[in-house]
This record gives structure tokens, C-alpha cells and sequence, in this order.
């Protein structure tokens, strides 16, 4: 079967949990920290990975990892997962999980490129013109991270959930030098 | 001294620049996740439709062929070196398509509609057509009922092919199916000097370059680029080229379908389009099937050939016709046709392979080509035995029907006993005369290539064949015969072939022709 689908059905399974318990976003913390330890630790995978490390290790190890860190409910979706022998792919059910959270929460991750760094003002006028456009009109959050690039010269240039609005005058200048190199 | 006033430049640049668009879009894009062999996996883009065009960087094109549960697979039209991992992919919410138009007719263009012959940008106006569309449906198409002449005699006579039709040809290699296709081609010259032209639409797919020039010299040389469009992918092109070559070829064919023109388009060959898209199919991890072929092999030429179609007569019936492009919504027009020659080629006559046996079951019949007969020094090397037209036969002018109707059972007797030929003087006389009159009519059938008849002559000549005034000459002659026979037809009966022309055919014109066969028999006997 699929990593994506496997992942899937465990992180549908926790979220269904999450929600009976009305702990969901607490355990979408816990899924976001437990993904920030894979992404800063390579051991962390390969540990996960490997298939000649005990079972019973692993289980001790992560357990001294995330006790006390995480959610009970967290612990042991690890441990299960774990016991099930799928332990290789707990980092894409969590991975799954914070975008299934997402989408039940209508939350949005927004990334905003500015040619120079936003202020509190410009930010909530972006924040205004962001819940505009369609694919965000009906998110009730939106996450939205900024970054300063000189190289777009000015404009915006937005980028969310698969879409991308390109209002930088260096795209712009480049599409009429093609306009020109092309007629 | 002139002076250039700055405002002058500046509404000029605004003048040129009038059509680009300077308003952004919100675009879906993806990213790259793979590259490789012309084929690229695609992260991101959820709302991707299947056949929908993308848009990659350094101006390369895509084609979505596969959506997975976290990725799209896509080929990729054009030099794709350049795409790295992580580029970005964009939708384009329209399906691959070609541009098609009446400045088309002439040139030498790519599977993507471009120029490839150096003779500058094509002009006139251009219309998108899609590459896949929908075949018209069956309120909107007439039986097949007019005659297209290839010009071949055997062909004409036996296997008729009418407008609208699919016919097949199949054969080895080397056994004369691209000439029967450029012979058909420039038998065309004739509807394009009375202005009422059959545009000609021959696609090369997977062929050799060389092959392709080839081609299209012999179509200039006998004036047929008059009224001919050719898209070529040869051999060294990726393979999605060489497999969306006779979409586009078809879709060509469709923009003078639908505007009420006759259309035939030459699809050489589909057995290498198969094998391309077998490439293809392999390197997006589908599933392979007999001879590694996907599983939507019949379908890739069934969808394909389904458009040939003769289309209503009725304009207003036509101008509701299914699935038409928004570009020649106000131009349809009913009564046009296209029609199909797919050509396949066969491994040692193998015709119960997969991809004939497909092609054979789709088309309306099939033009069976034989190697042995070819280097028996019959040619065009028709097996009549085996080759037929399922729908042409209402097609024939009646004039040919009346003559040609006993020519398949002559020649299948003749068939027949051919193996007695070599008892000679021991056959009894029915025997022999069956013998000596199909001789005389296969050496009648034998045709040079890149020399179409006029159907009127190739009506006279199949009526004295049939008939039997050659059992007077010998085997040898008979070809001298055909040339003087023809010379003095135009002679002195240039209105009697005119009639012919026309589907008439009695006593008298029977007799006029009896009676300049017999001089020039006499002749060859002198």
C-alpha cells in the first residue's frame, strides 16, 4: 500500500479521536513538534526506518523521547503505530494530520513575498486582501508568513495551498521583455 | 531636421505592448518532483484534469496523462533538459491543442502545429483545435456515399474507399503502403485543379527524417503540396510527439470537416505511434499487457479514428454537432468529410498480431499488402483476396460498380487454380481459359507508382479486361495495350469517358469502347 494512503487512515483515525475528545489542536501541536524533531534529526528517521532495530528499543526510546511532552493520545498513536509495525511511516501520518486539521479547521498557510519588510498596518491590509481572493474567501484562519526579497523590485507575490498570485513588478518586466523578444 | 517627439515613442510602446497581459493571475502551480526520458512527476496541482496542458519553464509544454493520490504524471512536449527538480508547473485549464487555418496547407509542421520547413511563420487566420475532442455522433453523420479515387485501379475497382471512410493499410515493410497513400494523395490534383479540393493531411509518425523529405519532394514534384499539410514527428523527436502527431493530423483535418470541406488524412504509422506511446505508458508505471502494450492501446486508435466521419449535409442539423471548439463555433458548416488512411505494418505478414488485429477491427476495412506478390513484380502488391471495404462500395461511381463486379471473382477463380498453371497443355479449355484471362487481368492491375488513372479510364480499361478482348494478346502486351488503348480513348472518346466519368454506362459506350480495343488489338498483333 501507498505511504500517502497508510498515512492517511492513521491520521484520520487520530483526528476522529482528536475531535471525540476535543483535543484536536492540542495534538496538532504535538504533530507539528514530533515533525520539527524528524525535520532537525536525521537519527530520529533513520531510527523510524530501520528494520534491524528492536521493536522493544524503539518503543523505549521514543517513549523517553516524547513522555511528558506530548499529549497522552499522542503517545500512544506513537506506540501503536509502532506495534503495527508502521513506525516507518509515522512521520507522513503526522504529516497527514496537520493537513487534515487544517482542512477541517479551514485554516491556510499563506506565504507573502514583499520587497520590503511589513509593518502591522500592512499586514492587516494584506490580511484584507488576501481573504479576497477565492480559494481563501471561506478559510476562518489564515497563517500568514512574510518575507522581505528586494530581487521582486516591488508588488506582491503570494503563495497558498497549490496557488500562486504573482503581482511583482520583476514578473511583470518579464513578461514584457518576452512580449518583445517574441514579436 | 525630423524630430521624434518623446510622446510619440511612448504611444507607439504602448501600441506594441496593447496585447500583452500585464494583469496577474491566480494560477495552480506544482513542483517538479521528477524528470526523466520525457516524462516528468508533478507535486502540487489538485485540481489538474486529465489531458489538460501545463506549463513548465524555458517554454516547454505538458500534457497530463496521469493523477495519482500525490502526484501528476505529465509528458512533456519539447526539449525538457533544462526542467530541474523543484521547477515550477503551471495549469493551464485547456487542453493540448493545435492551431489550424487555411495558411496551413502547403507547409511542413510539427505534432504541436508548428512550422518545421523554414518557410516563416504560417499565415492567415488560425483557429485552436483540440488535439482530443470527441467524435460527432451519429445524428450528425451521413453513410458514406461519395467515392474518393485513389487513382489505383485495383483499389478503385475492388476496394473502394468513400469519404468519411477508414480504410486500413497493412503490410511488411517494403511492400509499397506509403506510396499507395501518396499515390492516393496526388490523385487529389484533379478535385484541386476543378476547384472543389479534398485537403490532404499526411502524417509521419516515428518515420526517418530522411523518409519524410523524401516524401514531401515527391509531393511537390507532382504538384500535390498544392493542397497538402504534412505533420511530421520523425524518429528522433520524444516519444509523446510522435505519439500526439496524428491527433494532431486529425485535428487539422477536423478544422476543414467541420467547415464543410472533404479531408483526407494519411496516418503513417500507427503501429510506431503504438510502439511510442508503449514508451510511454511503461515510463508512467502503467501496467503493461500483451506485447507490453497498456491496457488502452485499442482505445488510443479507436478514439482516434472514430473522427473520420462524413458529416450531415444539413447545416443547421451540423452547427449543433457535439463537442465543437469555441474557436469555429460560427464557421461549421455541414457536408464535409474526413477521411482516414491509418497504415500499419506487419512483422513477417503477421496480421493476428496485437496492434493489426486492433486497427483491422476498428477500420472499415482493410488494403492487405503482400511481400511475396510485391517481388513477384505485382504492384501495387494488393492481395484483392483478402483486402476489402466494408462501407465503400456504396461510394462507387455506378459506372465502375457495373464494370468491376465480376473483376474480385475473375481474379479469385484465377486464384484458385493457379496452381494448375504449371500443367499446361494438360487443362481442359474452361480451365485455361479462367487461367489466361486472370493473368491478363492481374498484369491489367498492375500500376507504376506516383501515376494515378482517372477513374473513366480506369473504368474503360477493367471493362475490357472483364470482358475478355485481351485473350487475343499475349500476357506481355498487355501493358503496351494500356498505354495505346488510353491514348486512343482520349482521342476519340474524350465525351463517351466523360459520360463514364459521370456514372453512365450502356450498350453504346460499351460498344465504342469494344470497338477502339479491337483496333488497337489488331494493331499489337500486326
Amino acid at each position: 500500500m501507498s505511504a500517502l494512503r497508510v498515512a492517511r487512515r492513521y491520521a484520520a483515525a487520530l483526528l476522529m479521536l482528536g475531535k471525540e475528545q476535543s483535543v484536536e489542536d492540542r495534538l496538532a501541536e504535538d504533530a507539528r513538534l514530533v515533525l520539527e524533531a524528524g525535520a532537525q534529526s536525521p537519527q530520529l528517521r533513520n531510527l523510524l526506518k530501520s528494520p534491524i532495530i528492536y521493536r522493544d528499543k524503539k518503543d523505549r526510546i521514543l517513549r523517553r523521547l516524547f513522555e511528558g511532552k506530548v499529549h497522552d493520545i499522542t503517545l500512544r498513536f506513537i506506540r501503536i503505530m509502532l506495534r503495527k509495525r508502521r513506525e516507518a511511516y509515522l512521520l507522513d501520518a503526522f504529516r497527514q494530520y496537520v493537513e487534515l486539521y487544517k482542512a477541517a479547521k479551514k485554516i491556510a498557510d499563506v506565504l507573502v513575498v514583499l520587497p520590503t519588510p511589513a509593518d502591522a498596518p500592512l499586514m492587516e491590509s494584506l490580511e484584507r486582501w488576501l481573504r479576497t481572493l477565492p480559494p481563501l474567501q471561506d478559510k476562518q484562519r489564515l497563517n500568514v508568513r512574510t518575507v522581505a526579497d528586494e530581487a521582486i523590485i516591488g508588488g506582491v507575490m503570494t503563495e497558498f495551498e497549490g496557488y500562486k498570485l504573482d503581482r511583482s513588478v520583476r514578473t511583470q518586466l518579464e513578461r514584457f521583455k518576452k512580449a518583445f523578444s517574441l514579436s | 531636421m525630423v524630430n521624434i517627439r518623446p510622446d510619440e515613442v511612448a504611444a507607439i510602446l504602448r501600441e506594441e505592448l496593447a496585447g500583452v497581459q500585464d494583469e496577474a493571475r491566480l494560477e495552480e502551480v506544482g513542483k517538479i518532483l521528477q524528470v526523466s526520458d520525457g516524462i516528468a512527476r508533478i507535486y502540487g496541482l489538485r485540481g489538474a484534469k486529465s489531458g489538460e496542458l501545463l506549463e513548465l519553464d524555458h517554454g516547454v509544454t505538458g500534457i497530463v496523462l496521469n493523477l495519482e493520490e500525490d502526484n501528476v504524471g505529465a509528458v512533456l512536449l519539447g526539449p525538457w533538459d533544462k526542467i530541474r527538480e523543484g521547477d515550477e508547473v503551471r495549469r493551464t485549464d485547456r487542453i493540448a491543442s493545435v492551431m489550424a487555418g487555411d495558411g496551413l496547407i502547403g507547409r511542413v509542421v510539427n505534432a504541436l502545429g508548428q512550422p518545421i520547413d523554414g518557410k516563416g511563420p504560417i499565415q492567415g487566420e488560425l483557429f485552436e483545435m483540440p488535439l482530443e475532442r470527441r467524435a460527432p455522433g451519429v445524428i450528425y453523420r451521413e453513410p458514406v456515399k461519395e467515392p474518393l479515387q485513389t487513382g489505383i485501379k485495383a483499389i478503385d475497382a475492388m476496394i473502394p474507399i468513400g469519404r468519411g471512410q477508414r480504410e486500413l493499410i497493412i503490410g511488411d515493410r517494403q511492400t509499397g503502403k506509403t506510396t499507395i497513400a501518396l499515390d492516393t494523395i496526388i490523385n487529389q490534383r484533379e478535385n484541386y485543379e476543378k476547384g472543389e479540393p479534398v485537403i490532404c493531411i499526411y502524417v509521419a509518425a516515428g518515420q526517418k527524417a530522411s523518409t519524410i523529405a523524401q516524401i514531401v519532394k515527391v509531393l511537390e514534384e507532382h504538384g500535390a503540396m498544392d493542397y497538402t499539410i504534412v505533420v511530421a514527428a520523425s524518429a528522433s523527436e520524444p516519444a509523446p510527439m510522435i505519439v500526439y502527431a496524428p491527433y494532431a493530423g486529425c485535428a487539422i483535418g477536423e478544422y476543414f470537416r467541420d467547415t464543410g470541406r472533404p479531408a483526407l488524412v494519411v496516418y503513417d504509422d500507427l503501429s510506431k505511434q503504438a510502439v511510442a506511446y508503449r514508451e510511454v505508458s511503461l515510463l508512467l508505471r502503467r501496467p503493461p499487457g500483451r506485447e507490453a502494450y497498456p491496457g488502452d492501446i485499442f482505445y488510443l486508435h479507436s478514439r482516434l479514428l472514430e473522427r473520420a466521419a462524413k458529416i450531415i449535409g444539413e447545416d443547421s442539423v451540423a452547427a449543433q454537432m457535439n463537442d465543437i471548439p469555441p474557436s469555429i463555433k460560427d464557421r461549421i458548416k455541414g457536408g464535409g468529410s474526413l477521411t482516414a488512411l491509418p497504415v500499419i505494418e506487419t512483422q513477417a505478414g503477421d496480421v493476428s498480431a496485437y496492434i493489426p488485429t486492433n486497427v483491422i477491427s476498428i477500420t472499415d476495412g482493410q488494403i492487405f499488402l503482400e511481400a511475396d506478390l510485391f517481388n513477384a513484380g505485382v504492384r501495387p502488391a494488393i492481395n484483392v483476396g483478402i483486402s476489402v471495404s466494408r462501407v465503400g462500395g456504396n461510394a462507387q461511381i455506378k459506372s465502375m460498380k457495373k464494370v468491376a463486379g465480376t473483376l474480385k471473382l475473375d481474379l479469385a477463380q484465377y486464384r484458385e487454380l493457379e496452381a494448375f498453371a504449371k500443367f499446361g497443355s494438360d487443362l481442359d479449355a474452361a480451365t485455361k481459359f479462367v487461367l489466361d484471362k486472370g493473368a491478363r487481368l492481374v498484369e491489367l492491375l498492375k500500376q507504376d507508382k506516383f501515376s494515378p488513372l482517372r477513374v473513366e479510364d480506369q473504368v474503360a480499361l477493367i471493362y475490357v479486361g472483364t470482358k475478355g478482348l485481351l485473350m487475343d494478346i499475349p500476357v506481355e502486351k498487355v501493358q503496351e495495350f494500356e498505354r495505346r488503348f488510353l491514348e486512343m480513348c482520349h482521342l476519340k472518346l474524350s465525351e463517351e469517358l466523360r459520360q463514364i466519368a459521370e456514372g453512365k454506362f450502356n450498350d453504346e459506350l460499351a460498344a465504342a469502347l469494344e470497338n477502339v480495343a479491337k483496333d488497337v488489338i489488331a494493331q499489337l498483333k500486326s
